[in-house]
Parts: structure tokens; sequence; C-alpha cells
């Protein structure tokens, strides 16, 4: 299936490829089905979350875990929202801002996306950890 | 809206297995207990807004991926 993107144009996605988040992400509801893109020729670590559905929602997402080693999501976060039964299956997102012209740059550590690689289900969770910022900046414009 | 008056120590209970129970009063403080089957999320209504209006800040941009490309490397952050 063929599915509209701003970024790469029209891409072409299988059935595997969706991941599906019953609960829709905070603010978005309603969206409920998503693939990740990642720009294959460029090592790049930022990815998109496309709604499969429509060209927007759209969110640039990274591994938070490229930028703290140790970033941790406990699994009780996500065992209200989405099926775990082996806590390897779970692959983590964090959606990250970019302003205009990327002046600014940051990513939100506090509200992952939770995934079970195995099943493709996912969701966003609300992490109560003081360490973990809505707003990690990346680039930040001063002043 | 539905108003109740509880006492430290006394609980309410919303439908079959939602449980809450005023734990403490300190001054304009109440700490609750809450006892919820696993699969009801409980979280704080601010933390909830503020998640919301983060992703509502993130989607959609008009930017493209390569442009973040150098991003990571050149704010080298430290490694918890």
């Amino acid at each position: 299936m063929i599915i509209k993107t701003k970024d790469f144009g029209n891409v072409e996605i299988c059935e595997e490829d969706i991941v599906k988040f019953p609960h829709g992400l905070y603010g978005f509801e309603d969206s409920k089905e998503f693939v990740v893109l990642s720009d294959n020729k460029e090592d790049n670590p930022f990815m998109w979350l496309q709604s499969v559905r429509n060209i927007e929602p759209r969110f640039v997402v990274i591994d938070p875990m490229k930028i703290f080693k140790n970033y941790y999501v406990p699994p009780e976060a996500a065992r209200p929202l989405i099926p775990i039964d082996d806590e390897r299956d779970l692959r983590f997102l964090a959606i990250t801002t970019v302003t205009s012209g990327a002046k600014e740059v940051y990513v939100n550590l506090k509200c992952p996306i939770v995934i079970n690689a195995r099943k493709n289900i996912a969701a966003q969770v609300i992490l109560d950890i003081d360490d973990y910022p809505f707003r990690y900046y990346l680039v930040k414009r001063e002043g | 809206m539905l108003v109740l008056t509880r006492h430290s120590g006394e609980s309410l209970i919303i439908g079959d297995n939602i449980k809450i129970t005023v734990i403490e009063v300190q001054g304009d403080k109440v700490k609750l207990g809450i006892n919820a089957p696993k699969e009801i999320p409980v979280v704080r209504k601010e933390l909830l807004e503020a998640a919301q209006s983060a992703n509502e800040e993130a989607a959609s941009p008009n930017v493209e991926l390569k442009l973040l490309k150098g991003v990571l490397k050149e704010k080298n952050p430290e490694k918890s």
C-alpha cells in the first residue's frame, strides 16, 4: 500500500510495517496507525513516525537511548496500555520537536512511545520520573 | 459534579473495582491512595495536559530529516 508523506513523497509500505496505537497519542487519540520511516541512505538517528491514514500527524522521533544510553522505561508504565509478554520485545521512541528552520530541537523524554516490536502494538506513556524532562534540548536558541 | 466529604482514612469506590482512599490531609494538600485494575492508567491531570500540548507542538513539522542529521553529534550529550 502507498502512503503519502511530506518528506519522502509517496512511500510503499506493507501491512507488517504498521504499528498500531490502540489509544492513539496524547492529544491525537484518533490516530491509531503509524509507520516508522527512516532515510536508509543517510546515517541519521532521527526518523518519522508517520500516520498511515493521512499525511498528518507526523512526528520526528529518535531512539532515546541514543541520547541517554541508560534511558529506562519501567514496563509497568506501559502494561495498562499494551500487551507485554516479554520485556525484551520492547522498543522506545521519543518525540522530537523541531521548530521552524530547526532553530530549536528538543526531545520529549517524559512521554516515550513504547512499542511491542513482536506484536507491532504501541502506546505513549507518561513517566513520573524527574530526571526525564518534557524538553531535552539538542538545539537551543540563546536569549 | 458529585461532591462528597471524606475524612482521613475513609474511602470511596468507583464502579466495581476502583477504590480511592484519603490517606492524609495537611493544609491544602491531600494524599490519596488509589487501587485500580492495572489496565486503568492513573495520571496527574497536569501531566496529561502537558503531554498533550507537547505532542501538539511537535506534530507535523515542515522539516526534512536530513536537516537534523548532525544535530545529535553537535550536541555531544553526556551519557548517563
